[in-house]
């Protein structure tokens, strides 16, 4: 490895890492990869010579990949089938792992364990792919990382998963107007399950008041601030309803929002790229951007947590209701059905002809939200 | 848009024809299918619901193993230290049974003496008072001091209340309006508005049913469905009521008074918990 490294920082101490550390790891490692592809190049012709059969019967380097050796390292790497992402976040992962693979770098690490791993598990984390082509073996990995990381950044204990859907489901939802009073008990569930961002107040679900009479959301409010329930007045909840033809994840440009087999339209958070083409899309606004970094005190936090779901999001990426995906998902009735005081919630599984939304949907008037877009929601609004 | 199209239509047509196709499934599987043994098996050996199972159709349990949805597949443990009874009267969707969440526990049983025995000094209006009250509606039924007292130890008490006051005229010796002042009976309306509308005149502990039957305050739903049989065949299918545990779980839900204070059912004006912060303009709003 005859390449030269860009200059490393002055001192390793204690002090917070910063975003330029991660720069210039990140030019570090770009340098890394290109020497390795050189390397590649010429270690290819050698191995397509008829000696070696590339399996390790003969006794080369991989067989046995002697990491502390960064030819043996790298060739390794070039060896197995792997992507271009994964070799690099092994290679500097093994490098910030304190291999001592490069006496360039010892320098450049940080001195405490803990931020060691730390940087290491974000690195990682910013190498990974797309949930959708995640291997069971990948989802496994990243949610450990996530774990382990907000056992080192928060100190708490998460219990994440990545779940996927149940055979023979499809999540449908009913909301009964004439029974909710507006007290907004649901909203406040909702947060406190979703981890919601405390500070700019992100809240998936709005309560409308509307004259009584006809539905009309231009004379109804949301924001409305008196006692309820109001004389002459009833009220209407909207959220995500989870879309037949949801037209959000049409025009999704990197792929990063889509629907899951039990209708769940789910967000990557860590794939969406924050251009909220999303939000402009979707009819009901049910999608919510995050402007600034969540702020969500510790003590507050949901360790029950779905990678899909209500797990710990970022600054820039959009969120929304996932009909509480780590809940439904392990037959538990969504958050904000468990708050409603008055029992105007009704959540099940629309395939099971002998479900309750199956009933409603069968025995009430029952209607949906801009049906004429053909958008189809899964979320039906009924009354006594 | 064609795309957008055939999708969507494909998903319809899922949507709408699955009670359909399963119906069909079930009218044209074959009875005593094999594969339906062992998944009826494991369900029996699962929550001990086998009762259940074998009050069921057989229409009921071929739907549930051929169709191509509805896992059996039961998550339990959700409800916590609720305890449940199963509903008598009502079925559920699909003519199944279910079970309603138990309210003793929470609110106790109250003898008429668990708060009349009291000594003097105490709130509430002690037993000898009552009776005293009025001596001679008291004289004119005939009751003296040995109807609760023991003649030969007078400290040992006789207390079963509704030995006499089961008796026709004494019902209207049980004042409705000036008891219980904590409880403001605003239900049910009109001259219907007495404690003995709902409450048996000698047990008012227990509920009395039209027909004479008497049942706890857990079965208040068949009380309530006297009056309200709209609300509570909605209750029975799922349109109306609160269910607890999960989507996945036995089905319990609250009866009646799990939601509504049977004394004043209508659900109080108050401030609601939270507020939008951020606030949508424009021309949707």
């Amino acid at each position: 490895m005859s390449t030269e490294f860009p200059s490393p920082p002055p001192e390793p101490t204690e002090r917070e890492l910063t975003f330029e550390d991660i720069l210039r790891w990140q030019a570090m490692s770009r340098m890394v990869e290109r020497s390795l592809d050189e390397q590649g190049r010429a270690e290819g012709e050698a191995v397509s010579a008829p000696a070696c059969s590339g399996d390790g019967s003969c006794g080369c380097a991989s067989g046995t990949p002697d990491a502390l050796q960064p030819q043996s390292l790298g060739a390794a790497l070039l060896e197995k089938p792997m992507g271009r992402r994964h070799a690099l976040g092994t290679l500097v992962g093994t490098l910030l792992a304190g291999t001592q693979a490069m006496g360039a770098c010892t320098s450049v690490l940080p001195t405490g364990e803990k931020d060691r791993e730390r940087l290491l598990l974000e690195f990682q984390e910013r190498l990974k792919a797309n949930f959708r082509v995640m291997t069971d073996q990948d989802k496994e990995d990243t949610i450990r990382r996530m774990e382990r990381l907000a056992q080192l950044k928060r100190g708490i204990h998460l219990n994440m998963t990545g779940e996927s859907a149940q055979e023979g489901v499809i999540f449908g939802y009913a909301f009964n107007v004439s029974k909710c009073k507006g007290y907004r008990e649901c909203v406040a569930g909702c947060i406190k399950e979703n981890n919601q961002d405390r500070r700019t107040g992100i809240q998936f679900i709005r309560i409308f008041e509307m004259e009584g009479g006809e539905v009309d959301f231009e004379d109804g409010t949301a924001e409305y601030q008196h006692e309820v329930p109001r004389e002459d007045h009833f009220y209407l909840g909207t959220q995500c309803f989870q879309c037949t033809n949801p037209p959000c994840v049409e025009v999704c440009p990197v792929a990063a929002t889509w629907q899951e087999p039990d209708g769940i339209v789910v967000i990557d958070y860590d794939w969406c790229i924050g251009c909220r083409y999303c939000i402009a899309a979707c009819p009901y606004w049910a999608r919510r951007f995050n402007w600034a970094e969540p702020e969500v005190p510790t003590d507050q936090i949901n360790p029950d947590q779905h990678y899909l779901g209500n797990r710990l999001r970022r600054k820039g990426c959009v969120e929304k209701c996932t009909f509480c995906i780590q809940r439904t998902r392990k037959g538990r009735h969504p958050a904000c059905m468990e708050a409603c005081p008055t029992g105007a919630r009704v959540f099940g599984n629309l395939l099971d002809p002998d479900s309750e939304i199956r009933w409603i949907i069968e025995n009430k008037k029952v209607f949906r939200l801009k049906e004429d877009l053909g958008t189809e929601p899964r979320f039906w609004y009924f009354v006594d | 848009m064609k795309a957008v199209l055939t999708r969507r239509a494909g998903l319809c047509a899922v949507g709408a024809c699955a009670g359909l196709f399963l119906v069909g499934l079930a009218a044209c599987a074959p009875e005593g299918h094999h594969e339906a043994l062992p998944d009826l098996e494991h369900e029996a050996e699962a929550g001990g619901h086998g009762a259940e199972i074998d009050a069921q159709p057989l229409e009921g349990e071929a739907e549930e193993v051929h169709g191509p949805a509805a896992s059996s597949f039961v998550v339990e443990g959700l409800l916590g230290d609720v305890l449940t009874m199963p509903v008598q009267g009502f079925t559920g969707p699909g003519g199944k049974p279910f079970k309603v969440a138990m309210r003793s526990p929470e609110i106790g049983h109250y003898p008429c003496t668990s708060c009349h025995i009291r000594p003097i000094g105490t709130k509430s209006v002690v037993l000898a008072q009552m009776h005293v009250q009025r001596p001679e509606a008291a004289a004119a039924m005939h009751i003296d001091c040995y109807a609760c007292h023991d003649p030969g130890n007078p400290l040992g008490l006789r207390l079963d209340c509704a030995e006499c006051h089961a008796r026709e005229g004494l019902r209207d010796l049980m004042p409705s309006s000036s008891a219980h002042l904590t409880i403001r009976l605003g239900h049910p309306s009109g001259h219907y508005r007495n404690c003995f509308t709902c409450h048996a005149p000698e047990n008012p502990g227990l509920l009395a049913l039209q027909d004479g039957n008497l049942v706890t305050l857990d079965e208040a739903y068949r009380k309530c469905a006297e009056c309200h049989f709209m609300q509570a065949e909605s209750w029975a299918g799922g349109g109306h009521g609160k269910r607890l545990a999960g989507w996945q779980s036995e089905r319990v839900i609250l009866s009646c008074t799990g939601c509504h204070n049977p004394h004043s059912p209508k659900f109080p004006v108050r401030r609601p918990v939270t507020f939008p912060k951020i606030a949508r303009r424009g021309v949707e709003r």
